[in-house]
This record gives C-alpha cells, sequence and structure tokens, in this order.
C-alpha cells in the first residue's frame, strides 16, 4: 500500500510544485510590501494568497478525482491494474493519499496564513486593535465552553467530507465505466452520479439528524460521513475487481 | 499451468471472445496467431487480469485470475502505457517495487542491449524505442508466464532478430511464453506451439512440429490458409 501510495503521490508531484511556487512568489511579493511599506502590492499580494489557498485546496482535492479518471479511462492503467494488488489496496492508497494531502496542504496553508497575519499585525500598529478584536473573541469563544473537542471534531468532519467528496468521485467514475466503456459521453454521466448521490447524501443526513449544529449533531454527521466513505469506497474496489475492464 | 474453458467475452455490439477453451502447458513457446480483431488480445488481457470474461473461466495453477497470478504472469500489452513523467530509470524502479521477480540487472542489460538510455523520458520515445522499453521491463521479470502482445510491431529487422534472441534467453525449463504476433513467419523457427484464433474463436492448436507433419504445410502456409 505505501508503495501504491508513494506512486499516487508522485504522480501529482508537478501541480504541487506549480502550487508551491505560485505560493512562493506571492510570499515573496508580500514580504517586498512589507519591507518597502507598499500598500498596493501589500494588499494586492494578501488577495491574490487568499485565492490561491481557496484554489488549492479545491484543486488538490479534485485532482484526485481527475487522477482517477485517467488512470482508469487510459492505457496508463496498465501501470496500476497490472501490479499483484487487489483492487481494494489500489483504492484504498489512492483515499488515503487524498485525505493526506488535503490535510497538509491545509495544514501548510494555515500556517502560511497565521505568519502572513503575525508579520502584518507586527508591522502596522494600527492592526493591533484587529489583534485585539481576535484575542477578544477568542475568549469569548473560550468562555462559551467551545472546548477544544468541539473544534477537533469539527476539523475531522471537515476533511471526512472532503473525503467523501473523493471517494464520490471515485465511485461515480467507476460506475459510469462498467456500463459505457469507452464512451465520449462518460465524464458528463460520471459528474451526474456524482450529483445525484451528494444529493442523496445530504438528504439522508438532513433528514435523519437535521440541521441543528452541536456537538452530537457534529458527531452523527462524522459517523455518517464515514459509513458514506466506507460503502463508496468498498463499492468502487467491488466494481473494479468485478466488472470493469480496463 | 493455464486454463481457459469456455471463455467468452462480449461487448453491446460485438463478440469478442467466443467460447475460448484452452490449456497452456509450462516449458513451452505457444505462437498467438490470427488476423487484427480475432480475439487475441482481448484473450490474452482477460489471462492479464486486465478484463473479465462475460462467461467461462480462466485458471492459473488451479486459481482464478488475480493477486497471485499477477505477480507470476509478465503481460506486454501492445500499447506504451507508461507514466509521462517517467523515465526510462524510473519504469524499472516502478518495476522492481511491485514485481518481486524483477531482475534489476537483467533490466540495466536489456537496457544497454535495446540502446536504451536510463536518464530518456518514456513518452518521448519513438514507437521502437517505446516497444524496446516494454520488452526490457517485461523481460526483465524472472516470471512463470510470459504473455508478449505484438512485441515486433513497429521494430526494425535487427533489432526484431535482437528481441527474438532475447526472448529465446527467457525461455527456459520452466518457463512458459506466449507471442501474438501478425509476423507469423518470424515466429515460425522459434515456437514448439500455435494457436489459431479465428473471429473469437478457436480455429486450431496443436503441437507446431506435429501440424507440420499432419498438414504437410509450414505454419505460415497454414496460417495463409485458415485467414486468405
Amino acid at each position: 500500500m505505501i508503495k501504491l501510495m508513494k506512486y499516487e503521490l508522485r504522480k501529482q508531484a508537478f501541480s504541487k510544485g506549480i502550487i508551491l511556487a505560485i505560493l512562493a512568489l506571492l510570499e515573496i511579493v508580500f514580504l517586498f510590501g512589507i519591507l518597502s511599506s507598499n500598500e498596493k502590492v501589500l494588499g494586492l499580494s494578501i488577495g491574490f494568497l487568499l485565492l490561491i489557498t481557496y484554489a488549492s485546496i479545491l484543486y488538490v482535492a479534485f485532482e484526485n478525482i481527475i487522477t482517477y479518471s485517467n488512470d482508469l479511462n487510459s492505457k496508463r492503467s496498465y501501470m496500476l491494474f497490472l501490479t499483484p494488488r487487489s483492487s481494494y489496496q489500489i483504492v484504498g492508497a489512492k483515499v488515503l493519499t487524498a485525505g493526506i494531502q488535503v490535510l497538509v496542504t491545509g495544514f501548510a496553508f494555515l500556517l502560511v496564513g497565521i505568519a502572513d497575519i503575525g508579520i502584518v499585525i507586527a508591522k502596522y500598529d494600527m492592526l493591533a486593535e484587529i489583534r485585539d478584536m481576535i484575542v477578544t473573541t477568542a475568549e469569548q469563544i473560550i468562555k462559551a465552553n467551545v472546548d477544544t473537542k468541539t473544534v477537533l471534531l469539527i476539523f475531522l468532519l471537515l476533511l471526512l467530507s472532503w473525503i467523501s467528496i473523493m471517494t464520490i468521485g471515485f465511485f461515480s467514475i467507476t460506475l459510469s465505466t462498467t456500463f459505457l466503456a469507452n464512451k465520449k459521453f462518460k465524464g458528463v454521466v460520471s459528474f451526474a452520479i456524482f450529483l445525484v448521490i451528494n444529493f442523496l447524501y445530504s438528504f439522508i443526513t438532513e433528514k435523519t439528524i437535521g440541521g441543528n449544529f452541536s456537538e452530537t449533531y457534529i458527531i452523527m454527521n462524522c459517523l455518517y460521513t464515514s459509513c458514506f466513505i466506507a460503502i463508496t469506497y468498498f463499492g468502487t474496489a467491488w466494481m473494479l475487481d468485478k466488472k470493469v475492464c480496463v | 499451468m493455464l486454463e481457459c474453458k469456455n471463455v467468452v467475452k462480449k461487448y453491446i455490439a460485438k463478440t469478442a471472445v467466443n467460447g475460448i477453451s484452452l490449456e497452456i502447458d509450462s516449458g513451452r513457446i505457444y505462437a498467438l496467431l490470427g488476423p487484427n480483431g480475432s480475439g487475441k488480445t482481448t484473450l490474452m488481457k482477460m489471462v492479464a487480469g486486465l478484463i473479465k470474461p462475460t462467461n467461462g473461466s480462466i485458471t492459473y495453477q488451479g486459481l482464478p485470475i488475480g493477486v497471485e497470478s499477477k505477480a507470476a504472469i509478465a503481460y506486454m500489452p501492445t500499447e506504451t502505457f507508461f507514466y509521462n513523467y517517467m523515465t526510462v530509470r524510473d519504469v524499472g524502479r516502478y518495476y522492481k517495487d511491485f514485481f518481486p521477480d524483477f531482475n534489476e540487472k537483467r533490466y540495466e542489460d536489456l537496457v544497454q542491449r535495446m540502446d536504451l538510455n536510463m536518464k530518456d523520458k518514456a513518452k518521448s520515445l519513438s514507437s521502437g524505442l517505446a516497444a524496446k522499453l516494454k520488452i526490457a521491463a517485461t523481460l526483465a521479470r524472472d516470471a512463470e508466464l510470459y504473455m508478449l502482445d505484438e512485441p515486433l510491431n513497429g521494430i526494425d529487422i535487427i533489432t526484431r532478430e535482437n528481441i527474438i534472441t532475447t526472448i529465446l534467453e527467457s525461455a527456459k525449463e520452466n518457463k512458459t511464453i506466449v507471442i501474438s504476433s501478425h509476423l507469423v513467419d518470424e515466429l515460425e523457427k522459434i515456437i514448439d506451439h500455435a494457436i489459431f484464433i479465428k473471429n473469437g474463436s478457436l480455429e486450431l492448436i496443436g503441437d507446431a512440429e506435429d501440424l507440420r507433419e499432419t498438414k504437410g504445410k509450414s505454419i505460415v502456409e497454414i496460417y495463409k490458409e485458415i485467414y486468405a
């Protein structure tokens, strides 16, 4: 499994390099804005940093789905499916790699964001008010008994939700491959299946645990999402094993 | 060692393989013969586990096609299939990571013999060099069964001889080789068995020498008789 994960990461290394290069470039522009006290450059770099953060996390998640689609629908599929590995290991490696990538990317951008906010506050005294406001809000949150457990649960739910998007993507692509083989409109059908499954998932969640945001809701949602990940993961691997021809 | 029982592969509009039953024995060289679209590649891909049969069964050493058979069978597809980022060296590393029977030293020798360069990108190789790379990666495995789909396609006559010599080197007592090719005359002199497939069905199968004696013709002539 580790070897499969190694090659999953290697396949997507180029795009990660591009993201890192853009991030480094924007950070240089940001630091230039700070050092030269050029507020126009600084504002522009912060805007682009926010944009690249959202775009990168989205791209990292969806790149895994695109890579899976390419692995299944091109001759490159032989590289994977000729190896003496079960389809459960192959899909498992993809899911784990995707989860790790989303986690690492999100964490990396969070660290960069915290560092940049710190630099800006340190540079501009007038932003001390913002700093005080952040500190006050944090204190209020702590007073309101929003404990570490809840915060961790929210992060867990976010991560599981991202992973479920990917496993639903894998499942949709595999399902369309079983009955459409190499038809040109297969991509559209996969996307339609993806939307339908997501709708069904939201519908079931809404009807059974409702939308009342509480700790119980978060825990239940985590459990639902985990079950959904398991169902789509096993479904994908089973179809690959029994039904899919590459 | 390999047994196909009434294997059928149907697609929506056509039947690619139509009830083929055959047995492949250990330590022999087989030629899988037939024109384009006769079902050779589909049959090989089913044995390699890439395509699932619609009906029938395929077993290798008594077990259905799966992880165990993939570890023992070295299949070389007719298409180029390496990842875009890979160099010739990366291909070797990939095979080494996944196939316990992969011999790194033999791969290096084969790469050298095939005039390949470890630093070359697989995707930028010419079709002839890409075919040589596939051969090198496949034959560097110490597999029990080699299945080579059109290994001589797009390769010049000098290199063909080189490849045939390399294939023969891999043919040992406990090794089995199945080669599909249109170039029947190239295979005539090296094969022990011939399998003729026509329109997805088994047309003729037998020991090459017996077929020549029975029919009073060479394999090339039998091929012409069946498909002309």
